[in-house]
């Protein structure tokens, strides 16, 4: 199927898979995911450091009491495998099992050149020789080099498994030791372009409109205004909120308040919303870099898991707005929205709804 | 009134129209044929006038004192009544109407093969006579007997032929065909004559004549050339000498009437053995396990690279100009080349030369098409037949696929159109010059997923073509074909963009010289010239057999921007050659040569053919071994980083097999065939650690066909077709083997049709095949710069998803209102509405999962034809 021939008629199959299925969809938060990896202020050059920072949702910290204390949470990072063979990330397996077996005491084993790291917070160092190894490949419109950094995010105590010969060789395990399941546990990778001589930024994005107000999110660089009393949450002289907003008890930040509805498929959507600097818009010879925004939420529904921004061919596409359905489940419900571009570069913004 | 002396009629007794229903009822075979018994010179024997009456002329007509001729094509049945009359030239609806309502009361001796009696089709010309005014008669002519004889295979003239008349077995006369092929004779007297005709090279040809005073006999008789096993054949126009194997043929009533293909006719071929089920509107043709694109469509000999309009719908010749479609799986030919797998190879039909205007209309669920045919004003002996075709599925896709989030900015739409001249320039000669189009478009922006976006897909070609086939010498003939032709390919599907445009112009040849009564050579030449320009931006993607890396605009594209010239000469020999009467050898070799690789592939096959018990009920052994290439793909091409590293794929065929013909109107065919594949193209990690195509891979395709077929009557067509078979490959050296992804073990299709009288026709077709492969995920990896999990993969093509079958069916009703034929028909796909699935689909991290369909669901599809 991968052969580029292919993929023509995959475009019938498109649209017929477009029916729907029972799966869960990906915007719901059901346990910890992974939702975004950043890598510093997107550009990357041989010899640099890179700061990679880790985007986390855990709906079992949504809403807990006041002084509860949080779940266990560990993410580690596992760095050393730059221009793999074909560029693909399973060739990294051989390095990433080395690393791994470090996991136990915390560093990398002796002799090998990688990295292990913890913490939602990782620095990665790419190789000098990174563009002089990597091989030139023809019909690359511009050389480059490949990084892969993998990690683990466990809700125990993330573990080497020898005994694991397909994919990833770590382990999750519960304090009470039993192993964690995939609810618990994100294996993945991020992967670093270091292009020659050419800047690749970040997407930038201003804000997230909740039915159509702005919401006093916290994004990547600008944390959200915080709240200590529900009075702290109301508009301005001169101003007025669609729906009232109160201080949520664990992040304390200021949340808008609507009513849960219980009508199943009548129950009213709201527009969600990311508000994106259309100057961080790269362009390419022929066309657009391309970008798209992904929707995550802790309760109920999504019309669409995730909306294109630019298209490669026609730029912008619109309003990148995406439904959700307001669910029964009466609490704090988390946004998440991530926007991410196709050469590695990622932001994003989170704010709360308290559903009563 | 029994017919008299008072009854002018020309009679044309054409032995090539006798149903003589094996000839039909062996379409699968490469050899049609009456029977073994009849292979001596005792052939076949036409139907005789017993009984009959004179029409009435019409009063309408007695005014103006028309004398107009009619001719019909009556179908005689064993006992000699006449089961069918259709109007092959019209004499006006008042002389029609008064000829077929006696024509209908006519009785005949049948037609015999050997000594048994055999369903027949005869032509008959009628000229009314204007009522005898008040004066005397003037004394009648002598008889005449007037004929042209024809060689079957071709229709074209047979000069040099004797023929000769006898009276018992008193030889009373002899005449030689001139040029045109044409003889005459006034010499005799009333009476009933043996007539045999003979020609070197062909076989002897007898018919029995009457002769009337006063009336002139007009026949046509068409000989079959010796190599056809020696048999006495009688074929319709259009069944070329064997060259292959298996070819599978399906007439034209059998291709718009296979329930479930909306009367396409290459969908048919969908359903013949060997032939893979492919997703629904993926529009391709998977053979023998064989990758799909690897079985050309030819027609006319030309190459048509795209045979399907937008997702499979429909294709882009309609079936309305398509006299036959031959389906070869395997061991075809080297007259055909640039291709690993089958070929099949459509011919459109000779306009009709009735000298009147003939008209045709359908409209049904996917398109609209209409048609027009007759002779060209001011250009005598050229006819012309003319078609366009639009579909009208954005009618109700539009509409589906319009939301607030997707932008239709041009409707999936397709046109086709045709306009094809044809003339015989001499008796010897024919030619036809065909100007044929396709459009496709479809253009949304969807920005409803990650990975959606531009959604572009448009594909057009015009092009200009000719054929020429020309009767050099009894022992000579030729045929030229021709074509140039632009064609536009593009398709945009988010970070996907591929764009080329070419000029084709392609050219074949062939000779074909009869050395002896039982060998024939033949030699020719292929040549596909076409300078091309292309623009490509592809995602990376892994090895054909590695771990998935995702999809999407956050896996590098690979871009090109490229201008270069295809041009694939071939020539090749082949000597047919019939060493005993019960054996056919065919021998030939093809040299291919690549410019792009300046790689020279040399295909030698063979194939055989042995009759080991003659006679009607005939058992034929047959194989064939040969090796055939497909030059690289454009995009292997593109992508390559040395196009010129790249072999062509290659298949060494082999196969063997038995047929075996059980009544008048049911065959058997059993083959086993045997492919191995190597060069095959794959992408794999060099040793510099980049993806790159090379010709590591290689493959094992091992198989049996069954088909039993009743072949088209006047009551029934259908077939069982089953096939099992299995396909393997290996990406490199030291790999393991494995299933190929499009592997279907056990395919059945099961069709039939039946006439039901008064114009109505059901027909069903079944379908089961095995589902389709596909590679399991154990599991999902998170790839934050796609933002979505990739699947860590279980061993490739290692599960099946559950079965395909599919019941569908077809309901025609003919109506004749005059001069008009009017039809109306209700196809409906997938009647109990399965819900067959295509893929495996995964929930965003893999641990959920389900088949899903991208199948047709319950569809009926109502058409109205009407043709005059």
């Amino acid at each position: 199927m991968r052969d580029a021939r292919l993929l023509p008629k995959l475009l019938p199959l498109v649209f017929a898979l477009g029916c729907g299925n029972d799966f869960t969809a990906p915007s719901a938060i059901g346990g910890l995911r992974v939702l975004a990896v950043q890598q510093g202020n997107g550009t990357i050059m041989p010899g640099s450091k890179v700061k990679l920072s880790m985007l986390l949702a855990d709906n079992r910290i949504i809403g807990r009491a006041e002084g509860e204390p949080a779940p266990e949470l560990n993410v580690v990072w596992l760095a050393g495998c730059n221009n793999p063979p074909g560029r693909q990330y399973f060739a990294c397996l051989p390095v990433l099992r080395e690393l791994a077996a470090g996991l136990g005491d915390g560093s990398a084993p002796a002799g090998t050149a990688g990295k292990l790291g913890t913490g939602t917070e990782f620095e990665v160092s790419i190789p000098d020789d990174i563009l002089t190894t990597a091989p030139l490949v023809p019909h690359d419109p511009i050389h480059y080099g490949v990084s892969y950094v993998f990690f683990v995010a466990c809700a125990g105590i993330p573990g080497f498994d020898p005994s694991i010969t397909e994919g990833i060789p770590v382990t999750c395990t519960a304090p009470d030791g039993k192993a964690v399941g995939t609810s618990g546990m994100v294996v993945g990778f991020t992967t670093l372009y270091t292009y020659d001589g050419a800047a690749n930024l970040n997407p930038i994005l201003t804000a997230l409109d909740f039915d159509g107000e702005e919401m006093p999110a916290t994004l990547v660089d600008r944390p959200a205004t915080s709240c200590t009393v529900d009075e702290d949450c109301a508009p301005k002289a001169g101003q007025s909120h669609k729906h009232p907003r109160i201080c949520t008890l664990d992040t304390r930040t200021c949340a808008p308040v609507l009513n849960a509805c219980s009508s199943g498929d009548d129950c009213p959507e709201v527009r969600v919303t990311p508000r994106i600097d259309t100057a961080s818009v790269e362009r390419y010879t022929d066309g657009y870099e391309v970008i798209w925004a992904s929707y995550y939420a802790t309760s109920g529904a999504m019309k669409e898991d995730a909306r294109l921004v630019v298209d490669r061919t026609a730029g912008l596409t619109g309003d990148p707005t995406t439904l959700w359905k307001i669910p029964d489940k009466r609490g704090t419900s988390r946004f998440w929205v991530t926007v991410n571009d196709q050469r590695g570069g990622a932001t994003w913004g989170f704010f709360d709804v308290a559903l009563e | 009134m029994v017919l008299g002396a008072r009854l002018r009629l020309w009679r044309f007794l054409v032995a090539s129209v006798l149903c003589a229903s094996p000839a039909l009822a062996q379409a699968p075979s490469d050899q049609p044929s009456v029977s073994g018994s009849l292979a001596s010179s005792k052939a076949v024997t036409s139907p005789e006038l017993v009984k009959g009456e004179e029409p009435e002329y019409p009063a309408s007509a007695r005014a103006q004192r028309l004398e107009p001729t009619i001719v019909l094509q009556l179908s005689i049945d064993e006992q000699g009544a006449v089961t069918n009359v259709e109007v092959v030239e019209s004499a006006g609806p008042a002389f029609d109407e008064a000829m077929i309502a006696v024509a209908r009361r006519f009785q005949f001796e049948p037609a015999h093969r050997g000594e048994k009696p055999v369903k027949s089709k005869v032509l008959y010309k009628h000229q009314f006579q204007a009522p005898a005014l008040d004066v005397p008669p003037a004394p009648p002519p002598p008889p005449k007997l007037a004929g042209h004889a024809r060689i079957a295979e071709t229709a074209q003239p047979l000069a040099g032929a004797r023929v000769i008349i006898l009276k018992g077995d008193k030889r009373l006369l002899e005449l030689v065909t001139d040029a045109s092929g044409a003889f005459e004779t006034s010499a005799l007297p009333p009476g009933t004559y043996a007539v045999r005709i003979e020609a070197e090279g062909f076989e002897p040809f007898s018919a029995h004549e009457e002769l009337r005073l006063g009336e002139e006999t007009g026949v046509t008789y068409q000989l079959v050339a010796a190599e056809e096993d020696g048999v006495a054949t009688v074929v319709v126009r259009g069944v070329r000498p064997s060259r292959e194997v298996t070819r599978r043929t399906i007439s034209r009533h059998e291709l718009s009437r296979a329930p479930g293909t909306n009367g396409d006719a290459f969908r048919a071929i969908q359903n013949m053995p060997g032939v893979a089920r492919t997703p629904a509107l993926s529009g391709q043709l998977v053979v023998r396990g064989n990758a799909d694109q690897s079985t050309p469509v030819f027609v006319d000999g030309l190459w048509i690279p795209t045979i399907y309009h937008f997702g499979g719908l429909s294709s882009v010749v309609p079936t309305e100009m398509l006299d036959e479609v031959n389906f070869y799986p395997g061991n075809f030919s080297v007259r055909y080349g640039r291709a690993l797998a089958g070929v099949v190879d459509a011919h459109l039909r000779e306009t009709r030369a009735d000298g009147k205007y003939h008209g045709m209309g359908q409209l049904d669920f996917i398109d609209a098409r209409v048609m027009a045919e007759g002779p060209i004003p001011g250009a005598k002996g050229w006819h012309f037949i003319g078609g366009l075709r639009r579909s009208h599925v954005d009618a109700w896709l539009v509409p589906l696929l319009s939301g607030n989030d997707t932008s239709i900015q041009a409707a999936p739409v397709y046109y086709d159109y045709q306009l094809i001249a044809d003339t015989r320039p001499t008796p010897k000669s024919y030619l036809r010059i065909g100007f044929l189009g396709f459009d496709d478009r479809f253009r949304a922006v969807d920005s409803t997923s990650a990975n959606s976006g531009t959604i572009e897909a448009a594909s057009a070609s015009l092009g200009l073509g000719t054929i020429y086939q020309v009767t050099l010498s009894p022992k000579t003939s030729a045929e030229l074909t021709a074509s140039i032709a632009r064609s536009h390919q593009r398709f945009v599907f988010g970070n996907v963009n591929f764009d080329t445009v070419a000029t084709g112009i392609l050219t074949r040849g062939e000779l074909a010289y009869k050395l002896t009564p039982r060998a024939t050579l033949r030699t020719g030449y292929d040549i596909l010239f076409a300078p091309y320009t292309s623009t490509a931006r592809l995602p990376i993607s892994a090895g054909s057999s590695a771990p998935d890396i995702g999809g999407g605009a956050a896996v590098p594209s690979r871009s090109v921007d490229h201008q270069g010239t295809f041009l694939v000469p071939a020539v090749y020999a082949e000597l047919a050659m019939h060493p005993g009467k019960p054996t056919q050898i065919v021998s030939g070799v093809r040299v291919d040569y690549s410019y792009e690789s300046t790689r020279v592939d040399v295909s030698p096959r063979m194939t055989a053919r042995y009759d080991v018990s003659p006679g009607p009920r005939k058992t034929t052994l047959k194989a064939g071994s040969g090796l055939f290439y497909q030059q690289p793909g454009l995009l292997n091409v593109l992508f390559s980083d040395d196009p010129k590293k790249l072999r062509s794929p290659r298949s060494w065929q082999n196969s063997l097999g038995v047929e075996q013909v059980l009544t008048d109107h049911l065959t058997l065919s059993l083959e086993g065939f045997y492919n191995l594949l190597d060069d095959l193209i794959v992408q794999n990690v060099n040793q510099n650690g980049v993806l790159a195509y090379s010709n590591e891979g290689t493959g094992r395709i091992v198989g049996g066909e069954l088909m039993l077929r009743y072949a088209e009557d006047e009551r029934f067509f259908g077939w069982v077709s089953y096939t099992l078979s299995r396909s393997e490959r290996t990406n490199g050296p030291g790999q393991p083997s494995e299933l190929f992804y499009l592997d279907q073990p056990q395919i059945l299709t099961v069709l039939g049709s039946v006439m039901l009288g008064k114009g109505w026709e059901l027909g069903t077709r079944f379908r089961y095949v095995t589902g389709n492969l596909y590679t399991p995920c154990l599991g999902g990896i998170f790839s934050s710069t796609q933002t979505s999990y990739v699947c860590i993969q279980g061993p490739t093509n290692s599960q099946r998803l559950p079965p395909f079958h599919q019941l569908d069916v077809r309901i025609d009703k003919r109506f004749r209102i005059g001069e008009v034929d009017l039809g109306i028909y209700l196809d409906i796909i997938n009647v109990y509405n399965r819900q067959n699935p295509d893929v495996m689909a995964y929930n965003f991290n893999y641990t959920q999962h389900q088949p899903a369909s991208a199948s047709f669901p319950f569809i009926p599809s109502l058409g109205v034809r009407v043709e005059f």
